[in-house]
C-alpha cells in the first residue's frame, strides 16, 4: 500500500473522478440512480485515497514535499509532470475531496432545473480533478492546466442550471478568471526565461516549482519581479477575489445552483490564495516584499466593503456572497503580513471560510428550495417553521462571525494578530492601521450576520408560507451531506492545533527559502523565522 | 545612351497605353491601348537582349490574348458598357487618387533613395556573362525551365489545366434535367438533406 | 534541321530528381489526373468512385511523407529550389490530413447538395498539391507557381455552389483580391530578384543581408511579398475579402480556405521570411508587427457582433492569423533556452506559428463540420438556430463546445498549447516590443472567449425556439470528421509534448544560420 501510495497515490487521487466521469459519460442519462451512486462512490474512493495519503503522511516532516512524482510531460517547454503533497496542500486537498461527496449526496433530490443528472454529476467529477489537481501540481504549466480545468465544468454549471441571470453571470465569470489566468500565464513565461540559479548563476529555464521556489526570484531586477507578481497578482488575485476585481462573485454565486456556489465557496476561491502562498511569494519573495502592503490595503477594502455590500443586500444568497469577499480579505491580510504566523493563518481561514460558507450556500439552497424565495423581508421565523434548519443556520452564522469555538474564529483573530507583527521590513505602523480596520470588519460582520439571523431565523413566519405543505424540516439526505461540515466545524473549533501543526513546518520551510537564497528578502525571512 | 533614349520612348508608350485602357470609354479602344502597352514592354524586352521573351510578349499578349478579348468584347456588345458616372462606394475615387499619389511618391523616393543603386549600368559582378554563360537567350530559357525550374514548370502545366476545367464547369449550362433555375432560391424546392446554408433567403 | 539543333544545343545533363522526395506530390498529382479521366470516360458513374479515390489519394501520399520523416535526412532538388527536410513534411502532413477531414465533410454536402461532384474533388486536390509543393518551395519562382495552383481551384471552389447569388459573390471577390494580391506580390518579387540577382531564397538572404545593398529597394520589395501573403493569411487590413467569401462558399470549401489555404499562406511566408528575409529583420519585423496587432484587433472586434456563425468564425479567423503572425514579429538571431538545449529565437518563433497552425487546423475544422451537421436540421449558419441545442443533439453541442474552446485557448483543450507557444516566443527575446504583443494576445484572448462563450450559451441555456425536438442525422463520413478532429483537439491539449514533438523543426539549418 506504502508503495502504491508513493509512486500512484497523488496521480489517482487526481483522475480517479475523471474515471468515474469517463464510465458515466458511456451509461445512458436515463439511469439516474446509477449515475449518482457512481459519482458518489468515485468521490468516496477519492475521499478514501486522500484518507490512506494522510495517513502514510510523515507529519514529523510536513515542510517537505512528500509521495512526490516527477516525470517527463511536454518536453520541447521542458515542463514536467511533478505532483507532490505537504503541510500546505494536505487541508485544503482533504477540505476539497470533502467538500465533493457533500456535494453529490446533496443533489440526490436536489438535482437543479433542467436536470439531466448526468451531465451535472459528470461536471462535479471533472471539478474535482481540477480542484485536486492545482493543490498537488509542482509544475507551474501543471499548475496552470489544472487552475484552468475548473473554469468549463464551472461555466456551465451557473449557465445550465443557474438562476435567471445566469447568462451573464456565467460569462462574467469567465471572462473575469480567464483574464486573470492568461495573466498569469504571462507570469510564469517570464519567469521561466528569468529565473537563475542561485548559486551558479546560470539560467534555470524550468517550471518546476520546487526549483523556482528555491531560486526565489535571484537573478531577476526587482522592478521586472514588481512587473511578474503584478501580473500573478491579478491572475491568483481575481480568483479569490481581491477587491477591484470582486464584481463577478456576487452575481455568479447568486446565479449558481446551490451545489455550484458551495463548491465556489468552499473550494475554488481558495485556489487564488493558495497560488500566493504557494507561487506567487515564495518564488519572487523580493517583490512580494514591495507589494505587501497593497495587498494589506486591498484586503482591508475588502474586508470593509464586503462588510457595508452585506449590510445592503437583501438577497440571502447575495449577502453571503459579499461575506464570502469580507472573509477572504481576511485571508488575504494575513497572507500580506509574510509571516509563519500570518500564513498558518491564512491556510486556517480557507479551511474555515470553505465550510462555514459551503454550509451556509448549503442552507441558502435548502430555504430556497423550500420557501423558493431567498428575499431576507419575506423569509422569517425559520426557527418555528423548521426548527432544525433553523438551528444549522444559527452555528453556521455565529461559525462565520467568528464566535470563538467555531472554526472560523480561528480564521479570523489570528488573521488580525498576525497583521500586529508583520515580518521586518515591512511597516508594522501600516499593518497595524489595517489591524485596527479589519478589526472593525468583524464589527461589520457580527452586525451584518446577526441581523441576517435575527430576520431570518427569528420572527414568526410569514403568512405566506403558512399553508405550504412543500416546508419540511431537514431530510436525512441533508443531514448525510451536511454533518461531516457541521462536526468539523466544531471540530476546528476547539482543536485549532489539527491543522496549525500540519500547516506549520510547510510555511516555515518556504519562508526559509527565502532566507537562503533571496537578497530582497533575507531581512523578511530573518525576522519572521524569529518569531515564528 | 542610345539604349537610355530608346527607354524613356518605350517607358512612354507603356504609360500612355496603360492611361488609355482605364480613361477609354470605348471597351475596343483599351483593348487596342492593352496592345499598345504590350508592345512597349516587348521593346523593353528588346533593349535588355531578351529577344525571345520580346518575340513571345508581342505573339502571346498582344497577339493572343487581347485578340481573344476583342472576340470576348464583341460577343457582349460593345455598347454594353459600364455605367461609370455611378460611384458604387461613396469616397472610393477620391480615395483611390490619394492612394495612387501615395504610392507613386513611395515609389520616387524609393528611386531617389536608391539613386547609387540603380545606375542603369549592366551588372557585371561576376563578368559580363555572370547570367547568360554566353549563350543566346532561348537556350537559356530552355535550359532553366527544364533543369533548375522543371517542377515550377511542371505544376505550371497542372495550374493550366484545373484551370480550364475549372472554367468549363463553371461557365457551362447544365442539361435541363439537372439544371435549377438561377436567382430564384424562393422557388428552389430543397433536396430532404441537402445542405442548408445555401438555402438562406438573399439579402 | 533538328539535328542542327540539337547539335547547337550542346550538352544537356538531365537534372537530377530524388523521386522518393517528390513521391507526396506525384501521387497527388497522379490521382488528380486519374479521377478526371474517369470523369471523362464514365460520367455520373464516377461519381461514387470519386470520394473514396480522393480519399485513397490524400492518405497515400501521406505514406512517403512518413517514409521520409523516418529516413530523416533532409533532401534538395534543382539547386535547392525543392527542399524536403522536418518543416516540410509536419507541413505537408497537416495540409494532407486536413484535406482529407475536408473530403469527409463534402462527401454527403456536395452529393446532396446536387453540385459538379468529380471536378470538385479534382479541384481540392489540385488544390492541396499546390500547397504540398508550397511547403518545398524555396525560391521565388516555385513559391508562386505554388501559390497560384493553390489558390485558382480554390477560387472556383468558393463560387461552387453557381445557383446561388451569395457564392459567386463569394468567388469572385476572392478571385479579384486574390489577383490582385498575386500581382502586388509579383511585383515585390521582382524587386527582391533584381537586388539580389537570383530568385533562390538562400541566395537572396546572402544578397539582401550584405551592406552595400541599396534598402530602399529591398524593403519596397518586402513590402509588397508581405502585402502579397497578407491578403492570403487574411490579415488586417487586407482581409475584406474573407467574411463575404467565407460565408458565400459552400461550408466545406470555407474550412478548407480558413485552414489549409490560410495555412499555406503562412508556409509560403515563413519560407519567404526565415530562408530569404533572415538577415533583414529589421525591416519587415515593424511591419508583421503592425499586421499582428491589427489582424488580433480588428478581428475579434468585429467578430463580437456578428450574427451568423460562419461570418463569426471568418472574424476569429482573422483573430488567430493575427495570433500566428505574432511570433513572426519578433524574431531575431538571438539564442534562448527552451526543453533544455539551446534555440534560436527565430526558431522558436518558427515553432510557435507551426504548432498554433496543427492545433487550429484541428478545432476550427471541427467546429465547421459541426456547422455543417447542424445546418442539415436548422438549415441555416443565423447563431440563433443554435439555440437550445443541447436539449436535441447533446453529441453535437459537446463537440462544438469543446472546438470553439480550443479555438478560446481553454485548458485542457488543444487551442491553450497553441497559444502557450505563440506567448513563450513573445516574450523569449525580453523585448519591450515581444511583451507588449503578448500582452495583446491575452487581452485578446479574453474578448475572443466572449464570442464563443456566447454561442456556448445559446447552444446549452436557451430553449429550442420552435420546440422541434428531432435529433439530427449525421451521416457517417461527418460523423469520421468531427471524431478525427475532436481527438485530435483533446490530445493536443492533455498531451502537448504529442505535437510539440513533431514541430520541433527549424528553417535555418538550410542557410548555415
Amino acid at each position: 500500500m506504502t508503495d502504491f501510495l508513493n509512486t500512484w497515490g497523488l496521480t489517482a487521487v487526481i483522475f480517479v473522478p475523471l474515471i468515474g466521469a469517463a464510465v458515466m459519460m458511456l451509461i445512458p442519462e436515463r439511469e439516474e440512480e446509477t449515475h449518482k451512486l457512481i459519482a458518489l462512490l468515485t468521490s468516496l474512493l477519492t475521499l478514501g485515497f486522500v484518507a490512506a495519503l494522510m495517513i502514510e503522511f510523515d507529519y514529523g516532516d510536513a515542510g517537505t514535499m512528500q509521495f512526490v512524482q516527477d516525470k517527463g510531460w511536454i518536453d520541447v517547454i521542458n515542463s514536467r509532470y511533478i505532483l507532490g503533497l505537504d503541510g500546505i496542500s494536505i487541508p485544503l486537498l482533504a477540505l476539497t475531496v470533502l467538500i465533493v461527496p457533500s456535494v453529490i449526496v446533496y443533489s440526490w433530490h436536489h438535482i437543479p432545473h433542467p436536470g439531466n443528472a448526468k451531465a451535472f454529476l459528470i461536471l462535479n467529477l471533472i471539478l474535482e480533478t481540477g480542484m485536486v489537481g492545482t493543490f498537488l501540481a509542482q509544475d507551474l504549466i501543471l499548475f496552470f492546466l489544472f487552475f484552468e480545468v475548473v473554469l468549463l465544468p464551472m461555466f456551465f454549471m451557473i449557465a445550465v442550471w443557474g438562476g435567471e441571470d445566469r447568462r451573464y453571470a456565467s460569462l462574467k465569470f469567465f471572462l473575469y478568471t480567464l483574464f486573470g489566468s492568461a495573466l498569469m500565464l504571462l507570469g510564469f513565461l517570464a519567469l521561466f526565461f528569468l529565473a537563475k540559479d542561485p548559486v551558479t548563476g546560470a539560467a534555470l529555464h524550468t517550471f518546476d516549482m520546487r526549483a523556482l521556489t528555491a531560486s526565489a526570484g535571484s537573478g531577476i531586477v526587482h522592478s521586472t519581479q514588481l512587473w511578474i507578481f503584478a501580473a500573478m497578482f491579478i491572475g491568483f488575485g481575481v480568483k479569490v477575489p481581491i477587491f477591484p476585481f470582486h464584481t463577478w462573485l456576487p452575481d455568479a454565486h447568486t446565479q449558481a445552483p446551490t451545489q455550484g456556489s458551495v463548491i465556489l465557496a468552499a473550494v475554488l476561491l481558495k485556489l487564488g490564495t493558495y497560488g500566493f502562498l504557494r507561487i506567487a511569494i515564495p518564488i519572487l519573495p523580493g517583490a512580494a516584499t514591495t507589494w505587501a502592503p497593497w495587498i494589506g490595503l486591498v484586503a482591508v477594502i475588502g474586508i470593509i466593503y464586503g462588510g457595508l455590500a452585506c449590510l445592503a443586500q437583501t438577497d440571502m444568497k447575495r449577502l453571503i456572497a459579499f461575506s464570502s469577499v469580507a472573509h477572504m480579505g481576511f485571508v488575504m491580510l494575513a497572507i500580506a503580513t509574510m509571516t509563519p504566523f500570518g500564513f498558518n493563518a491564512a491556510i486556517y481561514g480557507m479551511v474555515a471560510h470553505g465550510l462555514i460558507t459551503g454550509m451556509l450556500f448549503f442552507v441558502a439552497g435548502s430555504v430556497k428550495e423550500r420557501f423558493h424565495t431567498l428575499d431576507i423581508k419575506r423569509l422569517g421565523g425559520l426557527l418555528i417553521s423548521v426548527p432544525k434548519l433553523g438551528w444549522i443556520l444559527g452555528i453556521v452564522t455565529m461559525a462565520s462571525l467568528g464566535l470563538p469555538g467555531l472554526a472560523g474564529f480561528w480564521g479570523e483573530f489570528p488573521a488580525i494578530l498576525a497583521a500586529y507583527n508583520p515580518a521586518n521590513g515591512l511597516s508594522p505602523s501600516i499593518f497595524r492601521t489595517f489591524m485596527v480596520i479589519a478589526a472593525l470588519g468583524t464589527v461589520l460582520a457580527a452586525g451584518y450576520l446577526l441581523w441576517l439571523y435575527q430576520r431570518v431565523g427569528m420572527g414568526e413566519p410569514s403568512e405566506e408560507f403558512a399553508a405550504d405543505p412543500g416546508i419540511t424540516d431537514v431530510n436525512t439526505r441533508e443531514w448525510l451531506a451536511w454533518t461531516p461540515l457541521l462536526a468539523l466545524i466544531v471540530v476546528f473549533g476547539f482543536l485549532p492545533g489539527l491543522i496549525f501543526n500540519v500547516t506549520d513546518p510547510a510555511v516555515v520551510q518556504i519562508l526559509d527559502n527565502c532566507l537562503q537564497n533571496a537578497d530582497g528578502c533575507t531581512a523578511v525571512a530573518q525576522s519572521a523565522l524569529g518569531r515564528g | 545612351m542610345s539604349e537610355v533614349i530608346v527607354f524613356f520612348f518605350a517607358a512612354a508608350i507603356i504609360l500612355v497605353g496603360a492611361v488609355g485602357v482605364v480613361v477609354a470609354r470605348n471597351p475596343v479602344h483599351s483593348a487596342l491601348f492593352l496592345v499598345q502597352t504590350l508592345f512597349g514592354v516587348a521593346i523593353i524586352f528588346l533593349i535588355q537582349d531578351a529577344n525571345f521573351l520580346a518575340a513571345v510578349q508581342i505573339m502571346v499578349y498582344a497577339g493572343a490574348i487581347v485578340i481573344l478579348f476583342l472576340f470576348v468584347i464583341m460577343l457582349l456588345g460593345v455598347d454594353s458598357a459600364e455605367e461609370l458616372d455611378v460611384d458604387p462606394i461613396a469616397g472610393q475615387r477620391p480615395l483611390a487618387v490619394v492612394l495612387g499619389a501615395a504610392l507613386l511618391g513611395v515609389g520616387l523616393t524609393v528611386v531617389l533613395v536608391a539613386a547609387k543603386g540603380i545606375t542603369g549600368a549592366r551588372a557585371t559582378a561576376g563578368g559580363e556573362h555572370a547570367l547568360d554563360n554566353g549563350l543566346s537567350d532561348v537556350e537559356r530559357i530552355g535550359r532553366v525551365l527544364f533543369t533548375e525550374y522543371v517542377f515550377a514548370f511542371e505544376a505550371t502545366a497542372a495550374l493550366l489545366t484545373i484551370a480550364v476545367i475549372g472554367a468549363v464547369v463553371l461557365t457551362r449550362r447544365a442539361a435541363a434535367a439537372d439544371m435549377l433555375p438561377d436567382r430564384e432560391p424562393a422557388s428552389f424546392e430543397l433536396p430532404p438533406l441537402a445542405p442548408a446554408i445555401d438555402e438562406e433567403e438573399e439579402h | 534541321m533538328l539535328a542542327a539543333l540539337v547539335q547547337a544545343g550542346g550538352s544537356f545533363s538531365r537534372p537530377s530528381v530524388d523521386w522518393h522526395a517528390a513521391s507526396p506530390e506525384l501521387i497527388l498529382l497522379g490521382v488528380g489526373v486519374l479521377i478526371t479521366v474517369i470523369d471523362v470516360v464514365w460520367k455520373q458513374r464516377a461519381r461514387s468512385l470519386v470520394v473514396g479515390l480522393s480519399s485513397v489519394g490524400l492518405l497515400a501520399a501521406l505514406v512517403p511523407v512518413v517514409t521520409l520523416a523516418v529516413d530523416g535526412t533532409p533532401r534538395s532538388m534543382f539547386g535547392g529550389a525543392f527542399v524536403v527536410d522536418d518543416y516540410a513534411l509536419i507541413m505537408k502532413a497537416i495540409f494532407l490530413l486536413s484535406a482529407y477531414v475536408v473530403v469527409l465533410m463534402s462527401t454527403n454536402y456536395i452529393a446532396e447538395g446536387d453540385y459538379w461532384e468529380n471536378e470538385y474533388y479534382s479541384m481540392l486536390l489540385t488544390s492541396v498539391l499546390g500547397m504540398l509543393l508550397m511547403t518545398s518551395a524555396r525560391d521565388l519562382i516555385s513559391i508562386f507557381v505554388a501559390l497560384e495552383l493553390l489558390s485558382i481551384p480554390a477560387y472556383m471552389l468558393a463560387t461552387w455552389r453557381k445557383r446561388d447569388l451569395k457564392s459567386n459573390e463569394a468567388g469572385l471577390k476572392y478571385y479579384l483580391m486574390g489577383v490582385f494580391a498575386s500581382a502586388i506580390m509579383l511585383y515585390g518579387m521582382s524587386l527582391l530578384y533584381g537586388s539580389a540577382g537570383t530568385t533562390l531564397l538562400t541566395g537572396i538572404n546572402k544578397a539582401v543581408s550584405a551592406t552595400d545593398k541599396p534598402t530602399a529597394v529591398v524593403t519596397l520589395g518586402v513590402v509588397f511579398v508581405l502585402i502579397g501573403f497578407a491578403f492570403k493569411v487574411s490579415a488586417v487590413p487586407f482581409h475584406t475579402w474573407a467574411p463575404d467569401t467565407y460565408e458565400g462558399a459552400p461550408t466545406p470549401v470555407t474550412a478548407f480556405l480558413s485552414v489549409a489555404s490560410k495555412a499555406a499562406g503562412f508556409v509560403g511566408l515563413m519560407n519567404i521570411l526565415f530562408v530569404g528575409l533572415i538577415g533583414r529583420s529589421d525591416v519587415y519585423q515593424p511591419l508583421i508587427w503592425i499586421l499582428a496587432a491589427a489582424s488580433m484587433i480588428v478581428g475579434n472586434t468585429v467578430a463580437l457582433r456578428q450574427t451568423n456563425i460562419v461570418r463569426m468564425l471568418a472574424y476569429s479567423s482573422i483573430a488567430h492569423a493575427g495570433y500566428m503572425l505574432a511570433p513572426l514579429a519578433v524574431v531575431s538571431a538571438d539564442v534562448v533556452f527552451a526543453g533544455g538545449g539551446s534555440v534560436v529565437v527565430a526558431d522558436q518563433a518558427l515553432r510557435a506559428t507551426v504548432t498554433y497552425l496543427a492545433i487550429y487546423a484541428a478545432a476550427n475544422l471541427g467546429a465547421f463540420a459541426v456547422v455543417i451537421a447542424v445546418a442539415r436540421k436548422i438549415r441555416t449558419a443565423e447563431i440563433d438556430g443554435y439555440q437550445g441545442l443541447f436539449r436535441y443533439a447533446p453529441g453535437l453541442t459537446v463537440l462544438m463546445t469543446i472546438f470553439l474552446f480550443s479555438l478560446a485557448g481553454i485548458p485542457p483543450l488543444g487551442g491553450w498549447f497553441g497559444k502557450f507557444r505563440v506567448l513563450e516566443a513573445l516574450i523569449s527575446p525580453g523585448t519591450a516590443w515581444g511583451s507588449t504583443l503578448a500582452l495583446l494576445v491575452v487581452v485578446n484572448s479574453v474578448v475572443a472567449l466572449y464570442y464563443y462563450g456566447r454561442v456556448a450559451v445559446k447552444m446549452w441555456v436557451e430553449e429550442v425556439p420552435d420546440g422541434d425536438m428531432t435529433p439530427v442525422r449525421v451521416p457517417v463520413s461527418l460523423a469520421a470528421a468531427l471524431g478525427l478532429t475532436a481527438v485530435a483537439t483533446l490530445a493536443f491539449g492533455v498531451g502537448p509534448g504529442l505535437i510539440g514533438h513533431f514541430t520541433e523543426v527549424s528553417l535555418l539549418a538550410g542557410i548555415g544560420g
